[in-house]
Parts: structure tokens; sequence; C-alpha cells
């Protein structure tokens, strides 16, 4: 809950986590509605529950499910909006240069993290960092990882 | 030198290319001269079309047509599907969109999508998934129970369970809980379920492999059928009273299909419910034997007929 937290205060969400509803497995971490109370019965066989929230590493490592929902709230979070090329090359794991950003809110400074949005859809997140005198999103975390666990998978 | 079974090299080299190719159309021939049998003059080389679902739990529909249309794709409505789309063409991958990656669709074939439509699970209900892996089918019931009530997906493949966790993320499902296990192994206790939905492991059929005659042999298709009433066993036995098992498979061959179910009539106290839809009704004579009139309340889809896959859907209400 800890890194989950800090995760949530690093892009300026509010956004509050029923902690009540909170479950492990492994080292993930889902929100479990109360339809699915009854059907948590076998907790070595159990593996996966409700909507995942992330996973618990060294950091916090947020679902795209979690990055959608901070990213639908109203308020001051850090996001940058981009166009579809740009969307692209990064949804494939490439840095985003700060001039190809089309709109920025909230902070963007170095080490601070930001999402990426095209229209109105969450792509992933990175953090801000300098290279070669400019400022880049470092990519953190970006959806194309469906496809780069399928692959990694078969 | 590497040495095969006992035989000798000169042995082996007796069996030709000619001969395997030989083989191969012999089998070809057994299950097409099998399908003549049933009343369908199949050539072994049909093929189905692309297809999408789109995922209701996410973005709006019109919007999402919209969106993929002004990016040149163009996709017509299935008639008889609620979320199904044809797609005629499309200049970019669909699999490797950002719609497809933020879970918007999902892309299964037309077929595959009509089993979870005539079983209709609604909002509240408690619905299991049996051999859920890979999950395509368990997302399309999450999105029709509106994310409400309940979905238990289950299989015994671990490895194939990663995909339906990611088919779980990509969709927005929230309401599945997901076992590893044998399902006949797993004490569900008091649990019975609303609706139980069986795809069950099965043969296949050739019009998605091309490679399926080469593949297959009618003891395949035995072992299948035997393990396949292991499994509607199981279901029934998770069902509560009048709770309805949707038994599917994409196997064209009766023993996994029709003979199936005369076993399920048979043995246990359940009732076919007819199933509307556009393929063709269950087959109620196979191979010379005569089966309950209520088999013809399933339903087949036909290659040549409905241009897609091979698939079969059969309903049975516990009584």
């Amino acid at each position: 809950m800890r890194l989950l937290k800090r995760f949530l205060d690093g892009v300026g969400s509010s956004l509050n986590v029923d902690e009540d509803r909170l479950l492990r497995i492994n080292n993930r971490r889902f929100t479990v509605g109360e339809d699915l109370d009854d059907f948590i019965f076998r907790w070595d066989n159990l593996v996966y529950a409700g909507k995942l929230l992330g996973k618990d590493r060294r950091l916090f490592h947020p679902s795209p499910a979690l990055l959608q929902e901070v990213a639908s709230e109203k308020g001051d979070l850090n996001r940058i909006h981009v166009d579809r090329e740009t969307g692209w090359l990064f949804v494939c794991g490439r840095d985003i240069f700060e001039e190809s950003i089309l709109r920025k809110e909230g902070e963007f400074e170095e080490g601070s993290f930001s999402l990426v949005m095209l229209d109105g859809d969450c792509l992933g997140y990175g953090r801000v960092e300098m290279f070669q005198g400019r400022r880049i999103l470092k990519n953190v975390f970006d959806i194309g990882d469906f496809l780069r666990r399928e692959r990694w998978r078969s | 030198m590497l040495e095969l079974s006992g035989y000798s090299q000169s042995r082996i080299t007796i069996i030709s290319y000619s001969d395997i190719l030989e083989t191969d159309l012999m089998k070809q021939n057994v299950f097409l001269q099998r399908y003549l049998l049933l009343g369908r003059d199949l050539t072994g080389e049909e093929r189905t079309f692309k297809s999408i679902r789109i995922n209701n739990l996410k973005k709006n529909r019109k919007l999402l047509l919209k969106r993929l249309n002004g990016l040149g794709a163009s996709l017509k409505k299935i008639d008889y599907l609620r979320d199904g789309y044809v797609i005629e063409e499309s200049p970019f991958s669909l699999g490797a969109s950002f719609e497809y990656l933020l879970g918007h669709y999902t892309l299964q074939e037309a077929s595959s999508q009509f089993p979870v439509e005539a079983l209709g699970p609604r909002p509240g209900e408690a619905v299991l998934d049996m051999c859920a892996a890979p999950g395509i089918k368990t997302t399309q019931l999450a999105a029709h129970m509106e994310n409400q009530g309940a979905v238990i997906a289950v299989d015994v493949d671990r490895s194939r369970l990663y995909a339906l966790e990611n088919n779980l993320e990509r969709c927005g499902v929230e309401n599945c809980v997901v076992y590893h296990s044998d399902v006949n192994e797993l004490d569900f206790g008091e649990i019975r379920f609303d609706k139980v939905l069986l795809d069950a492991p099965c043969s296949g059929n050739y019009v998605i492999d091309g490679e399926w005659f080469e593949k297959r042999s009618l003891e395949d298709v035995e072992r299948n059928a035997e393990r396949q009433r292991g499994l509607l066993e199981t279901a029934v036995g998770l069902l509560r009273e009048g709770g309805v098992l949707s038994y599917t498979t994409c196997s064209l061959e009766p023993e996994e299909d029709e003979l199936n179910v005369q076993w399920l009539l048979d043995n246990f106290d359940v009732e076919l419910r007819e199933i509307e839809g556009p393929g063709s009704r269950g087959l109620t004579e196979v191979f010379g034997e005569e089966l309950d009139d209520d088999v013809g309340r399933s339903m087949r889809f036909w290659p040549d007929e409905m241009g897609t896959q091979g698939f079969f859907v059969a309903e049975a209400v516990k009584q």
C-alpha cells in the first residue's frame, strides 16, 4: 500500500483505494468487488481476482486499468498529450522529446512523473529526465507491454 | 547413427514423399467422406473471415467505429451478433493498434462469439467458465454482465492462463476470479452456478488450421469425446437447478457434438433449450444412428453455409 500511495502522489493523483477491498496474490495487488467474495476460496490455486492495480517490486508498477482510472480524474494531474505518431513510438517503448508534446498539464520538471494521453486514453507513464540538454519523458511503462508479454510467452 | 524404433534405415527410405502425401489425402478424404454422410459436401478448402468484437466495457461504440473508420478500416456489422463486426478492409493490423491495446475491441472469430450471445449471461449472475484460457469468451461473459456478478474462470494449463490474465486486464474485466486447476479437481463446496460455459477442448477443425487433416485422426476424436463427457458430468454437477449449461466445441465431428449431447440427455436430468440463431439444427441422425429429436435443438455452424469455422453449440437446463 505504501508503494501504491507513493506512485499516486508522484503523478499528483488524489485517488482513494479502499484498503478493505485490497487483495494480494504474490506481488500483485487487486481490488475485489463484494460480488466476488464467495468465490475466493482456494488460495493455492488462485491466480487473478477483480481489478489488477499493479505489482509491487522495488517500486509500484501500476496496471493500465489503474493508470486509466487515475488519468480520468479531474484536477491537477501530471499529464502530457501527444498525437498518434508520438504515441505509437511511446507504446513501442521509446521516450518522448519535449518538443513532440502537444500539451502539458501539471508538473513537467526533472524527476517528476507524467501520464501520457492520446484522445482521452492513457498510454502509459514516464519520468522527466534530461538528455543531451533537452527534457524528455523517459518511458517507464506503456500499453505495448501487452504485445511484448505475448511475444515473450510464445 | 540415428536409430528409429528398431527399423533399419533401408526400411525407412521405402516410405517416399508421395506416400506421405497420399496418406494425408486419405486422411482428408476420411473426414470429408464423413461430412458427406452427414449431408455436407465440403471441399476442405473453406476458410473464415476476420472479425472483431467490440468491448462494451470500454469506449462508446459509435466513437470507436468512427475512429477506426477514420483510420481507413472498413467494418461491417454481423447481423446475428450483438458486438461482432467483419473486417472488410484495414490498412493496419487490427491486432496491434492503440484501440486494441486499450481493450476497445478484441479479435474474435464470428462463430466463436455466438455461444456467449446465445447463453446471455446477465449482470449479477454467477457464471463458471470451465476451460477458460485464453480468455476471449471470459471477457465476452464479463462484457455481457457489465462487470457485475461473478465469472469464475478455470483452466488447467498455466501457460495459457497468462494470455487469459492479459485479456482480462486489457479488456477492463473486474468481475472475474481465475483458478489454475483441473476443474474436475477444484472443490467448490456448496457453490452452484446460474450458468456454466463449457467451451470444451476438442479436435478443432480444418478451417482455421491448414494442416488440420495431417494432424488429426479418428482416434483423437474418440479420445477428445471421452474427455468431454467427463467435463460435461462435472458441469452438470456445478449447476443450480434451472441453471443453464452451454456446451460448445469448434469440432465438426459428431462424436464430440451431438453424440455427446445424446449421452448428456441419457445420463442426467437435463432438458435441451432451443437455440435461436443463424446456423443449422443439430443432427438427429449420425452415421445411421437415430438420436432424440431434442438434440436438434442444438446448433451447428457449417463452414460452407456460414463462411465461418465449424462450430457447435448446445444448451442444457438442469431440472
